[in-house]
């Protein structure tokens, strides 16, 4: 077969590692007789194979909408971990509670996902709304805000009373949130009505409205608060909102049907998925201005940073991968196979 | 100007143009054929010559280079529109940008307009590699379905029938493309 070169992620074996590693010494300690290993190894290979408790790697989760699963990629072996059945079409993610829960948004079966990190698998389906899609967390509390693409509100969820407690009306067809704990807000883009609700969590009040680009869908916050970045799907531009005085301050324009956004740490580089022209820009937050592009695989969507900062993750609808670059260099170091459609819109990595 | 006429006509095709289900679809159909790569490229990469190898296609009309409208018969149209072609990678992209009404269909007390395929927001990928001595073809469509509110869909109109429409579409133009190239 003289087909075409092998992709990058052929070459990487797709097997599960990481978890459950740290159980292993006890098997190894002394007088470990055979009589000893046979009697613990059933117990070991349950600890091995069922519980992320020791997990000690960095983690991303890729919602794989059309094959109803999650992708657990490692991302210190840069291996596929484990393949976490979920109902229909996950597409939205946030991690939650301190990175012990990561949940999932299932517009089709109108619930989220909600995983234990420790173990791995869907602890609990919430149900709520009718297109529940973007989702971001509260910081240190069982809350989960979630968007709906139909019902044009946001959910107040609580987490653990597994319920919706709260509806917030926003504009029409919202899709990506994201939380300002520092100035308890949400930031809300509405496809529909090209605009950002601004919410106000303590009231939740909708205390201010700012139009963005036409079809605005992802939305980022930069790393010191004082900037929200708003993909413009159908502009194929960012709009960038101050959010102290909440007016629009800059738009940007990137690559064609972009999807998605990302701040570096150093609040430097905004990267932005371009979903028709399967690339990354890379954006000078300071020059307002695109000063590169990466090429990924097809149909770039979720984007977020590994925990520490060093590696991009793009998610790559069109073909089920993850492209992991190299955040110094902007060169894509791996390519990891997924699973159909994957989308993961949302924060999606944990320490 | 164009913000204007945008906001004029804002309510009307918010929910008909522009607005689409949260679920994208995805339909993959390949065929190998025994040519070369060059002879299937020839045909395939031909943004203008859909109706020569699609059984469903009657002619195709070019306006410019980069636009095409595909006839089905019966007033049936298809307007595309070409995103990229690469002779190097053997890769053709198009998007729809336009389809003929073929009628309405009643639903929860309201009419929609039925289209001659139950897609939006269509785009599509031709691509032509070479396989052991012959060729293989790949289809690739990246859509939302007809329907643009939330489910329960119309009939015609929901996830399922925007995945087999498509999927019919690729592999009867692909059957036919492998027949005629192999003749």
């Amino acid at each position: 077969m003289k087909s075409k070169p092998p992709l990058l992620h052929d070459r990487i074996v797709n097997h599960p590692v990481g978890w459950g590693e740290a159980r292993t010494p006890p098997l190894l300690a002394t007088n470990c007789t055979l009589k000893h290993i046979l009697r613990r190894l059933p117990l070991f290979i349950i600890v091995a194979t069922l519980s992320l408790q020791t997990h000690a790697n960095p983690l991303a989760f890729i919602t794989n909408q059309l094959s109803d699963n999650i992708s657990v990629i490692d991302l210190e072996s840069n291996r596929l971990a484990k393949t976490i059945k979920t109902g229909k079409t996950p597409a939205g993610i946030a991690r939650c509670d301190q990175s012990q829960t990561i949940i999932a948004t299932s517009p089709d079966e109108q619930s989220l996902y909600v995983i234990d990190t420790q173990t791995g698998s869907v602890s609990n389906t919430i149900k709520v709304g009718s297109g529940p899609l973007g989702i971001s967390c509260a910081p240190g509390a069982q809350i989960a805000y979630v968007a709906d693409w139909y019902d044009n509100a946001v959910y107040v969820v609580d987490i653990k009373k597994a319920a919706v407690r709260y509806k917030i009306p926003v504009g029409i067809a919202p899709a990506g949130l994201v939380l300002d704990s520092q100035k308890q807000r949400l930031y809300v883009a509405n496809r529909d009505s090209d605009n950002v609700s601004v919410i106000d969590l303590s009231s939740r009040q909708v205390i201010k409205e700012v139009s963005v680009g036409d079809a605005p869908f992802g939305i980022t916050l930069s790393p010191d608060g004082k900037e929200v970045f708003v993909v413009n799907v159908r502009s194929s531009s960012v709009s960038v909102i101050d959010t102290d005085k909440l007016k629009l301050s800059a738009e940007i324009e990137v690559g064609e049907w972009p999807y998605c956004a990302v701040v570096d740490h150093s609040g430097k580089h905004l990267y932005v998925t371009n979903q028709e022209e399967d690339s990354v820009s890379i954006v000078d937050i300071a020059k307002r201005k695109e000063i590169s592009r990466i090429d990924v695989g097809e149909t770039p969507e979720g984007i977020d940073l590994s925990p520490d900062g060093s590696k991009l993750l793009v998610v790559n609808w069109g073909e089920g991968s993850l492209s992991i670059i190299d955040t110094l260099t902007h060169k894509t170091i791996y390519k990891i196979k997924t699973g159909k459609g994957s989308r993961s819109f949302g924060q999606f990595a944990i320490p | 100007m164009k913000r204007y006429l945008a906001a004029c006509l804002g309510l009307f095709f918010m929910t008909t143009v522009f607005a689409h289900g949260p679920t994208r679809q995805q339909v993959v159909e390949e065929i190998v054929i025994n040519t070369t790569v060059e002879k299937a490229w020839a045909v395939v990469g031909d943004f203008s010559a859909l109706h020569t190898w699609h059984p469903a296609i009657e002619s195709t009309k070019m306006h410019g280079d980069d636009i095409r409208v595909l006839s089905l018969g019966e007033g049936k149209e298809i307007k595309e529109k070409l995103l990229k072609r690469d002779d190097e990678q053997k890769m053709l992209k198009y998007k729809i940008k336009d389809m003929s009404i073929v009628d309405t269909v009643e639903f929860a007390g309201k009419q929609f307009e039925r289209k001659v395929l139950p897609v939006n927001t269509y785009t599509s990928i031709l691509t032509v590699v070479a396989e052991g001595d012959g060729s293989k073809v790949t289809w690739k469509g990246k859509f939302y379905r007809a329907y643009l509110l939330n489910p329960p869909t119309p009939e015609g109109m929901g996830d399922k029938d925007a995945t087999d429409t498509i999927s019919a579409v690729y592999k009867q133009g692909l059957e036919n493309l492998k027949s005629l190239l192999e003749k």
